[in-house]
Parts: structure tokens; sequence; C-alpha cells
């Protein structure tokens, strides 16, 4: 409890209320905006963070994650093009509802159950991130090695269509991770003689690329889609539409949190999960694509309750389960902390500051989001031109800071045409910047169980928690390829019956 | 082209790049470490990641050569309008790469700004006016808040008028 006091007072100190407005503010827009997702959002951001406090600049970039859930609402009800990924499934039914004017409502219900579902995941962190602190301290490194694998497997698994593709872009993610000095022994590797490589492939430039700049390339083949136009009045839900949505967030929130500290696990399976389960405990399932509110509530209270839980792992483990969670992994490193269960002990002020301000930052957003949507919409009416060409600016400027050099801009432009092709080729990036981030943190615990085991590679699988890991990286890897494979030949099939 | 055709040139793009960088692994990094441990050495993973692609790579490809060609999808080819849009912005990024180390920060950037948003936007001589009170703007936020306050060390130029005036 003392714990959670002094947390609650680094987080309501004037400068970390501002950084949490700030992320909420940023994130929200983030999210508002097609094109720049939360990723490339949260990284655009990272170079402000060099000035900031440690404990800020954790607090701000928390808050565009959970942000950016809560704004992607906004241009996937009243536009009808996902903001970001997690809100693709509730623009079935919302841009349904805005059409039939009540999109205002889609916007509440999904506010407050966004509202309902970070909450509830943040007093989850609160309560269990001490015991999580005293597991975590009794693992070893072939028990975090066994636990990355798990998350890296769940995220190729759940990645794109084709097994393979999600495998190679895994892969490719490491290989990345490998270039510049090896963190053993010192020794340049896979730089070809650049002394630019020695530091390596840069986080920043990665992401932006990647998840940046591709998009911006991407949308520039697009055509804009007209908004939907809503007014203040149509805001206010009717006795109707809240009886139907207590049942949708309750759920809502229990699928997002707990799937939420699982590694691997990207907001979008809560949501689409979610979505699949209210249609399935609904009377009339039949309805749903045509404006039914629990559509809408269910998956948004999901994704942002993932989103909040996801911060579980990643401050008692140090284990990022999630592509934004990586990118957030990487600010700490970049500030000089090390996430995980000696941060607790070490600076428990600034880790319960930074739970502490994912609870004032859910009660920031549902203020933001609620009287302010029509400001939200505002914001999509600015002209194309301006809006991406800001945004390109950023990233450029953004990759440039990192580390004062043109080459990471190079790198970015280099990563951007990479992600362009990549995504016309239909293969998945979310697995990239997570096995990017986790292969030097695999690498070292396996070369530090190896130095335990003086050599002997048993070590991984003859221990009883990381054995029991490692085979459920397994299974899990096995499940899913069979799983594409069903829905593969299915599609062939279905394609054969309509030839 | 047919898509069976563009996913097995692309699959021996990759194929290509994953074997060289196995190659480059095993030939120019040591495989175990030297030393008193005997453990895996700077050229272990990189070796076995490479290898995995190749593998995988070569598995991939095996999938496109023996399944039934898919249809190509709609978005695939972008429209002509949206392709040289794509193009020019790229070349665009690539052109304030190139000058800033010659221009300095603030012009490389006046220059990408003005040619992004006449690129994307419409060029009436009202919207030029727009776009360059915009890029300057923008231009002295990046120099003011990246600059000034975050110390960021920007580029300065080498043209000698330009210098003069500290851009």
């Amino acid at each position: 409890m003392e714990d959670i006091l002094n947390g609650f007072s680094v987080a309501l100190s004037m400068s970390n209320l501002f950084y949490c407005f700030l992320g909420c503010l940023w994130g929200t827009m983030v999210g508002v905006l097609p094109g720049i997702g939360p990723l490339a959002g949260t990284a655009i951001l990272i170079p402000l963070t060099f000035k900031l406090d440690p404990t800020g600049a954790i607090i701000m970039l928390a808050a565009i994650y959970y942000g950016s859930q809560y704004g992607g609402t906004i241009t996937t009800v009243l536009m009808g093009v996902p903001g970001e990924a997690s809100s693709a499934i509730t623009m079935i039914d919302g841009y349904q509802m805005a059409k039939m004017g009540r999109g205002g409502v889609a916007l509440t219900g999904a506010a407050i159950g966004s509202f309902i579902g970070g909450t509830f995941a943040t007093i989850c962190l609160m309560l269990f991130a001490r015991p999580l602190v005293q597991l975590a301290l009794k693992l070893g490194p072939p028990e975090y090695f066994g636990m990355m694998i798990v998350g890296l497997s769940m995220a190729t698994g759940l990645a794109g269509k084709s097994m393979v593709k999600a495998l190679i872009m895994t892969v490719f993610g490491a290989l990345l991770a490998l270039v510049g000095l090896d963190p053993v022994a010192g020794t340049p590797r896979l730089t070809f003689g650049s002394v630019h490589l020695l530091e390596g492939v840069e986080l920043l430039s990665v992401v932006m690329g990647l998840f940046g700049m591709s998009e911006v390339l991407l949308s520039l083949e697009e055509k804009a889609r007209p908004m939907i136009k809503t007014t203040l009045r149509d805001l206010i839900p009717t006795r109707d539409d809240v009886r139907r949505s207590v049942k949708p967030i309750i759920r809502g929130t229990l699928i997002g949190t707990v799937l939420g500290i699982i590694p691997g696990l990207i907001p979008p399976v809560s949501s689409f999960l979610s979505y699949a389960i209210e249609r399935r405990s609904s009377k009339t399932p039949e309805k749903f694509g045509t404006g039914m509110i629990e559509a809408v509530v269910g998956p948004e209270t999901a994704n942002n309750g993932h989103a909040s839980a996801a911060m579980i792992p990643l401050l008692t483990l140090g284990i990022p389960t999630n592509p934004v969670m990586a990118v957030i992994l990487g600010a700490f490193v970049i500030n000089g902390l090390a996430p995980g269960p000696l941060l607790f002990t070490q600076n428990p002020n600034m880790v319960w500051g930074i739970i502490a301000s994912c609870y004032i930052g859910n009660v920031m957003l549902l203020i933001l989001n609620l009287p302010l949507i029509p400001l939200w919409v505002q914001i999509l009416k600015i002209p194309y031109a301006y809006l991406m060409t800001a945004i390109l600016a950023f990233m450029a400027v953004g990759a440039y800071s990192d580390n004062n050099s043109i080459f990471l801009i190079w790198q970015m432009i280099f990563f951007g045409v990479l992600g362009y092709v990549f995504k016309k080729m239909d293969f998945p990036l979310a697995p990239v910047a997570l096995s990017f981030i986790l292969a030097p943190m695999i690498e070292k615990s396996l070369y530090r169980s190896l130095v335990m085991s003086q050599g002997d590679i048993s070590i991984l699988y003859s221990r009883p928690i990381s054995g029991t890991l490692l085979m459920f990286a397994l299974i899990t890897l096995i499940y899913f390829s069979i799983q594409k494979k069903v829905k593969t030949i299915g599609e062939v099939q279905d394609q054969g019956k309509d030839a | 082209m047919s898509m069976k055709q563009i996913n097995l040139l692309f699959g021996c793009i990759l194929l290509t790049f994953f074997s060289f960088m196995t190659y480059t692994a095993r030939t120019t990094l040591p495989y175990l470490a030297e030393g008193s441990f005997t453990g895996p050495g700077s050229g272990f993973f990189p070796f076995w990641v490479s290898i995995i692609l190749v593998v995988l790579t070569l598995y991939w490809l095996i999938q496109i050569a023996v399944r039934p060609g898919e249809e190509m999808p709609k978005d695939f080819v972008p429209s002509r309008r949206g392709g040289v849009m794509v193009l020019l912005v790229f070349i665009d990024l690539v052109i304030l790469a190139a000058i800033m180390d010659y221009t300095g920060f603030p012009l490389a950037m006046f220059i990408f700004l003005m040619a992004m948003m006449t690129i994307l936007g419409e060029r009436t001589p009202r919207n030029m006016l727009y776009y360059a009170i915009f890029s300057v703007g923008i231009t002295a936020f990046f120099v003011v808040v990246f600059g000034q306050w975050l110390e960021v060390a920007f580029p300065q130029s080498q043209i000698s008028i330009l210098k003069a005036i500290g851009l």
C-alpha cells in the first residue's frame, strides 16, 4: 500500500502529470490518424525522452500506447478506416452505427469501456506486481530464454496468413539485431567494414521505416474516404444501450487483461476474440454487422485492457510482450535502466510512479475522449499534404536525433522501402520488431545458460520451467501451423467452388 | 508477370541475400569462443540464424512452385498516380538525406517539406504560399525544439553565405 501511495505521489507531480497528458494527447492523435500506428507513434517521441527524466519519459511513452487504443476508435467509427489495427474489428458495427446517426453513442460506449478495461488492468498490475517480482527473482537465464522463445512463437503464430512467411520475418528480425558489436566478445559482426554499423542497426530507424514510412507510402496509393458528421448531442447513449453494454464490457475487460499478460499477443487478438465471444453469446448474432453496440464496446474494452495489462510482464519480468512494449523497453535501455524485478528494489518510486500514471492516464483519456470528440474529428480535416509531410519530417528528424547521424535517415529510408515491399508481398512485420528487441536478450540468456552448465545445451530443456516453456513454444508453433494450413486449404476449396 | 512469378523472383532475391549472410558469418566470424570457455563464438548466432532463413526461404519457394498460382491482390500494383507519388516521396527523402550535410539542416528540411507538399497537395499559387509558411514554421520548430532544447547537433551548411548567417 505504501508503494502504491508513493507511486501516486510521483505520478501526481506537476511534471509527470504534464508528460502523462502529453502522452495521452499524442497517443489519441496517433490513434486518430490513419497511417501512423502506435509503434511508429511511440518511436517518434523517443528522442524527446533523452532530455526528460526517465520516469517522465516512460510515463509519456506508456500513455501514447494506451492513448492510441482510445483514439483509433474515432477514425474507425466515423470514417470506416481503422485508426490502428486493434480497432479494425470495431469498424464492422461502429461504422454502421455512424451511418445510422449513432456514431457518437458508439464512441461514448467505446471510451467508457476502454476506461474500465484500462483501469481494471492497472489495478491488476498493482496487485500482482509484487508476487510476480518475487517469482521473477527465482528464475534463471534458462527460464528467461524459455519465456522469450514463447513470446516469439506466439507472435509468429498469430502473424499473417502464412506460417513460413511469419517465421522468416521473426528470424529476419533476429538477424538484424545481430549486426554490430558482439555483446560478449566485442568483435564486429556483419558490419561489412562500415563504421556506422558498429553500433548496430538502430531500433528507431527500423521501427520508423518498417512501420511508419512504409505506411505513409502505402497510404499514398489509397483514396481518402468521406467522414460521417456527428454532433455532441449524439454522444449520449440510451438506457437500452447501457443495458446491452454492461456484459460486453465485463467480458472485454477480462479478455484484455488476461491476454495482455501473455507474451507475443498484441491488442488486436483481444479485440477480435472479444468480438467473436460477443457474437457467440448474443441472442441475435445475425444482427452483427448492422450496427450492434455490443460489437463496439466489447472489442474496444478488450484492446485497452490488453494495452494496460501488457505493462505487467514488461515491468515485473523485463519481457516485452508486443512490439510497442519492445520500443518502450528500448526507451528504458536508452535511459540506462533495465526493467524487471531489480527495478522494483532499485527504483521503487519510479516503477510505482509509472504504474500509478497508467490509472491517471486512463482518467485523462476518458476526459479527452468524451467531450473532445468533435475536436479530434477536426484533426482529420487537416489537409493530407500537411499531415503526411509533418509525419515524415518528424520520422526523419527522430531517426537522425537517435545518434546525430545522417546514416540513420538512410537506414530509415532503407527499412521504409523494405517494409513497403514486404507489405506488398504479404509478409507480416510485427514479428520483426519483437524479435529485433528480444534476439539480443535471447542471445545473452543462452550464453549465460551455457556458462552455468559449462557448455551443456541440455540445461535449456532439463529444468522443469524452461523445459515446459520450450515445449509450449513448440506446441504453439505446431498448432498455428496446422491452423493456418487448414485455413489455406479451406480458402483454396472455396475458390475452386466459386470457379 | 503473374503473382507466382513475382513470388518466385522475390524468394530468389531473399535466398541469395540470406545465403550471402550465411557465407559471411561462416567465413569471417569465429564459430566457437576462444579461451577457457568452449561456448558459442561471435559467428555462432549469425551462422545459425542465416541458415534457418535459407531453409525457410527454400521451403517457401518450394511451396510457391508446387501450389497453383494465386490471383494478384487488387491493390498490389498501385495506380499510375499512386505509383508516381510513392516514387516522388521516396526521391524527396533521398534528397533530404543526400544534401543535409552540404546545405545544412534548415535548408535541407525546408526543401524537403516544400517538395513533399507540392507533390501531395494542390499546386495553386495560394497553396504554394501556405506551403512555404508551413515549411518555415516546421523547420523552425525542429531547430528550436530538437536543435536547442534537446541539443541535437544538426549539420551546419558548407555553403559560405549560409554558414555566415548561422544556418
